[in-house]
């Protein structure tokens, strides 16, 4: 990785660290879609940038019907991923030890935990790839969401973002296409400068300060433009809807686009279009193109087709209010300088995206298991 | 004279003089000239000025022009100056707005600061150039009235000061060459920093190496500086609303990093030095009571603050104290780590100077700073007085080498900063 640190961890970490890194522990069955024989894992929990792992229950089911006793709850990370996440805590502590002190200020338990401003974390979880070995965890998924990344200069080139279910390759590429284009119309509306071609593209060889950086200012226009003509939703869910949309105005009606727009002058540096109505029409359309990049789960169509073609789509979507990054830039950094792949850049040009997940790319022999034969035959699903 | 003749020769000085614009001391006549806004502020003796000043008299142009400009040399050489620096010097010097700017001496101004008419004293026959700091000024709507009642020799309001002379008038200001790190150690490349020492504030990008070199620097013991951007609003957080970023999302990044630099070379004050390793050693009351609450501790002999060999047995202390506790049991409990306290993660700074053995320094050399492990965490070169300042160094321990250079040819003149 491209900025890799070699240097040791401080040996003289905050003494409330060491309480942090005190684990608890669980053994979990690692998730195959067929009974069979079963590895399993040892989990550890531990606090994590000020929060403990969220647990997940999943249970032996027979002939499809749950087999009593079977129910297996399980929270944190293998024994190979933890000591990454203490590497990359105790760095991260750093980079928030550096701010505080530069202010006069002293570094303290409960301001790292709110200077990380981390709600969930997620670490195992009972469904496939690097999560189902305690290999990846997820920080705050609902406002970190798996978006569409890719250069702006090349549209028949690889995009990167979620595998919507579902979707012929054609939808799937023009919802990322269409994404694309929202940000570089925020980006200009907001900054009033082309965006640069590459701000959503990055790969495993990039600086994470600089990759970072660049799809922040991205994350910050699309939440300007959005909230020009929406408010934000109480949740950052649509239920397919369209979203809370502002009137267009007068300019005297409090809450109205062309009202938002006088009172957000020092947010907009670009010269918006003439024809306002025109501009309020772009960033409508702009707004239900970025949400369809921005799903929960898997995006379905109800009649399938093409995503101009008046299709109905049934799963919820975040809200492109809220952006896509809250993740601070240290975070990463640190995560990043211990060790891990960060999704927002090193899953490959038509994977990148993923900016809340974080993993090491292990495969099973490479972590502590234990087998189960599973006499029983049972096959376990998520509670 | 030789020289005068060269240069009269060299630079055709005729013409050159004609076309000139003398500075403002240099062809004022014996008259006392009043009215230099600059520094000092105290009203001197034998100026350089005054000396200089004398040989004008009868002299033939071309004679006039080369005085001017060897006048205008050895001033560029006594301030450390060459012409350039010289002339944006002067651009700081103005004069007061007098509609007189000379006053006679003799009765009207004799050294006593009695006023006395034909006074007669070799004493008063002299020439002074008189500089004012900014504020420092005497009224001079009085003094354009009538000088003889202006304050300027008025002993209540400006007092007689003899200062002994210079050998030189160099500023002795100093080049600091500083490597910026971040919180990993790794070098920070053209970034942003702004350095503070004295009254100066000084604004630059690091070099594509990460360092940064200003020179002329005032010779302050501390100062301060900080480097790397931290932008205007805030880590990103869920729900945003416009008004949180209005005023803030298009403003100038700030500084992320801050370090007071200790620019006298080797230890830091041993008030300084003995603070910080009492409380990293636990003790927890004001320098004084921890200093003889440890030689207690340690059956010592209690010696008041300061005292070199008390001090030398605490940097001891502190140094085995923060070592790895010994492998074989040595009957005693080891005292937890968490007992020293963390004495500023990415707080150290480390002076690196290499002298030969006269005390010289030596500029250009390589060095290398290496941690406890042995680890080398930093590269770099002294600058051409020898010294460089490596900030962000993370770790108690450090260890510098030059590589170019036999380990037997240098030792350690002094102990890094940092314990």
């Amino acid at each position: 990785m491209a900025d890799e640190m070699t240097a040791s961890p401080p040996d003289a970490a905050a003494a409330f660290l060491k309480q942090w890194h005190k684990t608890t522990t669980s053994t979990v069955h690692v998730f195959q879609e067929e009974a069979g024989p079963y590895k399993k894992i040892e989990l550890h929990d531990f606090k994590f940038l000020g929060k403990n792992f969220q647990s997940q229950t999943y249970v032996g089911t027979k002939n499809g019907a749950r087999v009593a006793g079977t129910e297996h709850t399980g929270a944190g990370v293998c024994a190979e991923f933890r000591d990454i996440l203490f590497k990359a805590q105790e760095f991260i502590f750093r980079s928030y030890a550096a701010e505080v002190r530069s202010k006069g200020e002293t570094p303290s338990e409960s301001g790292f935990t709110q200077w990380c401003n981390i709600g969930v974390v997620s670490g195992w979880q009972f469904r496939s790839r690097q999560h189902s070995k305690g290999a990846a965890i997820d920080l705050d998924p609902k406002t970190n969401p798996y978006v569409p990344t890719g250069k702006t200069s090349d549209p028949k080139g690889a995009l990167g973002g979620e595998q919507h279910a579902a979707l012929n390759g054609e939808t799937l590429g023009d919802i990322r296409q269409a994404c694309l284009g929202t940000y570089a119309n925020a980006f200009r509306l907001v900054y009033g400068e082309k965006m640069a071609v590459d701000a959503m593209s990055h790969d495993i060889k990039d600086d994470t300060a600089l990759a970072y950086e660049a799809m922040l200012k991205v994350h910050y226009a699309v939440v300007v433009y959005s909230q020009l003509a929406f408010l934000t939703t109480k949740d950052n869910r649509l239920d397919g809807s369209f979203g809370i949309g502002r009137p267009l105005g007068p300019e005297t009606e409090p809450g109205s686009f062309l009202r938002t727009l006088k009172e957000s002058g020092p947010l907009v540096k670009g010269k918006p279009d003439a024809d306002l109505q025109k501009q309020f029409n772009t960033i409508r359309d702009d707004y239900e193109n970025l949400r369809l990049g921005m799903v929960y789960g898997k995006l379905k169509a109800a009649s399938p087709g093409h995503m101009n073609s008046g299709a109905i789509w049934e799963q919820a979507t975040r809200d492109p209010c809220y952006g896509f990054l809250t993740i601070r830039k240290e975070i990463a950094v640190g995560l990043r300088a211990a060790g891990c792949r960060w999704g927002a850049m090193d899953f490959g040009a038509a994977q990148n995206g993923d900016m809340m997940h974080f993993d090491k790319k292990w495969a099973i022999e490479q972590i502590a298991h234990s087998d189960d034969p599973n006499a029983d035959g049972l096959l376990y699903v998520q509670k | 004279m030789t020289l005068l003749r060269v240069t009269e020769r060299t630079r055709g000085l005729d013409s050159w003089w004609r076309s000139s614009r003398p500075g403002p001391s240099a062809a004022r006549s014996t008259q006392c000239e009043h009215g230099l806004r600059g520094t000092p502020p105290a009203r001197t003796e034998g100026s350089t000025a005054g000396r200089a000043v004398a040989p004008l008299h009868g002299g033939a142009p071309s004679t006039w022009g080369a005085i001017y400009d060897l006048y205008q040399y050895n001033l560029a050489q006594e301030l450390g100056e060459n012409f350039d620096g010289l002339k944006k010097l002067q651009g700081l010097v103005e004069f007061l707005p007098t509609k007189q700017p000379y006053i006679g001496f003799g009765e009207s101004a004799p050294v006593d600061g009695t006023h006395d008419d034909n006074a007669e004293e070799q004493a008063d026959r002299r020439v002074e150039v008189l500089f004012f700091a900014q504020g420092q000024e005497p009224d001079i709507a009085l003094l354009d009235e009538d000088p003889k009642v202006s304050e300027l020799y008025h002993p209540d309001a400006f007092r007689r000061v003899n200062i002994e002379g210079f050998s030189d008038a160099k500023s002795h200001r100093r080049t600091l060459r500083i490597f910026l790190h971040d919180e990993y150690q790794r070098l920070m490349v053209n970034t942003e920093y702004e350095l503070t020492v004295g009254t100066e504030v000084r604004r630059g990008t690091s070099s594509n190496k990460g360092d940064l070199v200003q020179k002329k620097v005032l010779p302050e013991a501390t100062g301060t500086i900080r480097w790397g951007g931290q932008p205007a609003l805030n880590a990103p957080t869920p729900g945003m609303q416009l008004s949180d970023m209005i005023d803030k999302l298009h403003a100038a990044p700030t500084f992320k990093y801050k370090h007071d630099l200790l620019l006298s070379p080797g230890r830091p004050a041993p008030a300084v030095e003995a603070d910080r390793y009492l409380e990293n050693l636990g003790y927890t009351q004001e320098l004084e009571q921890n200093w003889e609450q440890f030689q207690l501790d340690y059956g010592m002999e209690v010696q008041a603050f300061p005292n070199n060999d008390v001090l030398s047995e605490l940097r001891k202390t502190h140094r085995k104290g923060l070592e790895p506790p010994p492998l074989e049991d040595d009957g005693l409990a080891d005292p937890p780590h968490e007992e020293f306290e963390d004495d500023g993660l990415f707080s150290s700074q480390l002076t690196v100077q290499l002298v030969d053995a006269g005390g010289e320094p030596v500029g250009g050399e390589d060095f290398e700073v290496r941690n406890a492990n042995d680890e080398v965490i930093h590269t770099g070169t002294l600058d051409d007085a020898g010294t460089a300042i490596v900030l962000g160094l993370v770790g108690d321990e450090h260890f510098i080498s030059f590589p170019n250079w036999d380990g037997s040819s240098w030792d350690i003149a002094k102990e890094p900063e940092n314990g």
